[in-house]
C-alpha cells in the first residue's frame, strides 16, 4: 500500500508532464499554470484531511486519489514553466522569476 | 542579453528547487519541534503550508502574460492532423531520443538517491531520533546549493554539454569513493554527509542544472512544451523504474552496492550527454524561422493564424 500511495504521485506527474507538455503548445502557457497548480491546491488540500478519513483502509485509498492529483499538477508543472521560463530569459523581462517558486510546495508534497 | 539565457533559467529553475529543499526540511523540522515529535500535527501543518503555498502563486500567475515567442510562432490555428506531428517528429527525433536519455539516466540516480538519504541516515544516527535525522538531512540539502549556483555560471563558462560531462564525471568519482569507503565511512556520520552532499552537488551542478536548459532550448517555440514534455516523461518514468531498481539493490546487496551502481550509471549518463546538441549557441529566433520555412514548405502555414 506504501508503493501504491508514491507510485499515484509519480503516475499522476508522467501524465500530467505529457498532457500539459501538449496543451501548453496547442493553447497557452499561461492557462497551463493556471490549471495544474489549481491541481496542486486541490489535491494538497485533500490530503491535508486524509487522516479524518476513516476506516484507514479507506483512507489509504482516499490518499491514493488526492496524492494522483497532485502529481499530475506538480508534473503538469514543468513543461509550460520550463517553456515559458526559456522564453522570457530569452527577452529578459523582470515579472517571471517567481514562476518557479511552486517548486516550494512541489517538492512538499513529493514527500 | 540573450546571453544570460542559460544562467537564469537555471537560477529560477534548478535553483529554486534545490534551495526548496533544505528550506523545507527546516519547515519540518520547526513543526516536529514545536509539536513536540508529534507526527499527527506536523503533518496537518506541513500540508496546510503546501496549500497556501500554491494559492500564492495562483494569484501572481493571474497577471502574467505569454511569452513574445509563443505569440510569433505557435500551432495554435494549425489543422491537427497526424501528419504535422509526424513532420515535426522527423526533424527532431534525434534531440528527442538524446534529451529523454539524458533526462532518464539522470533521475535514474538522483531520485532513488535522495529518497534513500533519508532510510540510511536514520540508519546511521543513533536510536533513530527522527529530529537527529531531520537536522542531518537539513545539511544534507543545503550542500548541493552552491553546486546549483556554480552550473549556472558554468553553462555559460564553458558550455551546457561540458556542464554536464563534468557534473557526471564527478559523480562517478564519488559514488566510487563512497561505495569503496562505505564501511569506514559509515562510522562517521558527519564524514559520510559532507562526501554525499558533495556527490549530490556534483549531481546537481551538472546534469541538474543544464538537462532541463538543454532540452528546452533544443526545441523550437512551436512544440517546445511537447518536446520538453516528452524529455520529462522519461526522466520521470527513470525516477520510478530507479526506485525498482535500487531499493532491491540495497536489501541484497548493501547500502555501498547502491554508489557503485550510480557511479557506473554516470559513466552512460557522460556518454548520452556527448550526443545532446550544445544548446548555448542555439537562436531560439532563428530556429523558430527555420521551422516555419520547413512547415511552409510541407504545406503548413504557421506564420499566420
Amino acid at each position: 500500500m506504501k508503493t501504491r500511495i508514491s507510485d499515484s504521485l509519480i503516475i499522476g506527474a508522467i501524465l500530467g508532464v505529457v498532457v500539459l507538455g501538449y496543451t501548453s503548445d496547442m493553447f497557452s502557457r499561461k492557462s497551463g499554470l493556471l490549471f495544474t497548480s489549481s491541481l496542486v491546491v486541490i489535491g494538497t488540500l485533500m490530503s491535508t484531511v486524509a487522516l479524518s478519513v476513516q476506516p484507514s483502509y479507506n483512507m489509504l485509498w482516499y490518499f491514493v486519489v488526492a496524492r494522483g492529483i497532485a502529481g499530475f499538477g506538480v508534473g503538469g508543472e514543468y513543461p509550460p514553466s520550463a517553456a515559458a521560463g526559456i522564453e522570457e530569459s530569452n527577452n529578459v523581462r523582470p515579472l517571471p522569476l517567481l514562476f518557479e517558486l511552486l517548486e516550494l510546495s512541489d517538492t512538499g508534497c513529493c514527500r | 542579453m540573450r546571453a544570460y539565457r542559460g544562467p537564469l533559467f537555471v537560477s529560477f529553475t534548478t535553483l529554486m528547487a534545490t534551495l526548496a529543499g533544505p528550506i523545507l526540511q527546516i519547515i519540518y523540522l520547526i513543526c516536529l519541534i514545536a509539536s513536540d515529535n508529534n507526527l499527527t500535527i506536523t503533518f496537518h501543518a506541513i500540508y496546510s503550508i503546501a496549500t497556501i503555498l500554491p494559492i500564492i502563486i495562483i494569484v501572481l500567475r493571474v497577471f502574467m502574460v505569454d511569452s513574445t515567442l509563443f505569440h510569433e510562432s505557435n500551432l495554435k490555428g494549425q489543422r491537427r492532423s497526424p501528419k504535422i506531428y509526424l513532420l515535426l517528429a522527423r526533424r527532431y527525433w534525434w534531440r528527442i531520443f538524446t534529451t529523454s536519455l539524458a533526462f532518464f539516466l539522470y533521475d535514474f540516480i538522483n531520485f532513488p538517491n535522495s529518497i534513500m538519504s533519508s532510510t540510511i541516515i536514520s540508519s546511521l544516527v543513533q536510536d533513530s531520533d527522527i529530529r537527529k535525522t531531520a537536522i542531518w538531512q537539513v545539511i544534507l540539502a543545503v550542500l548541493p546549493v552552491p553546486g546549483v549556483m556554480l552550473g549556472a555560471w558554468l553553462t555559460n563558462a564553458i558550455g551546457r554539454r561540458n556542464t554536464g560531462i563534468l557534473g557526471f564525471a564527478g559523480y562517478m568519482v564519488l559514488g566510487f569513493i563512497i561505495g569503496g569507503t562505505y564501511d569506514k565511512l559509515s562510522k562517521h556520520i558527519a564524514a559520510f554527509v559532507v562526501l554525499y552532499g558533495l556527490l549530490q552537488a556534483f549531481g546537481h551542478m551538472g546534469p541538474g542544472a543544464t538537462i532541463g536548459l538543454i532540452s528546452s532550448e533544443s526545441f523550437p517555440t512551436a512544440m517546445r512544451g511537447m518536446g520538453y514534455g516528452i524529455a520529462t516523461a522519461f526522466g520521470r518514468t527513470g525516477a520510478a523504474v530507479g526506485t525498482e531498481c535500487f531499493t532491491p539493490l540495497q536489501k541484497a546487496a548493501g547500502n555501498s552496492s547502491t554508489f557503485y551502481l550510480a557511479g557506473g550509471v554516470a559513466i552512460l549518463g557522460i556518454l548520452v550527454y556527448c550526443l545532446l546538441p550544445e544548446s548555448s549557441k542555439l537562436n531560439l529566433e532563428e530556429e523558430d524561422r527555420s521551422l516555419e520555412a520547413f512547415l511552409a514548405e510541407k504545406g503548413y502555414d504557421i506564420m499566420q493564424e
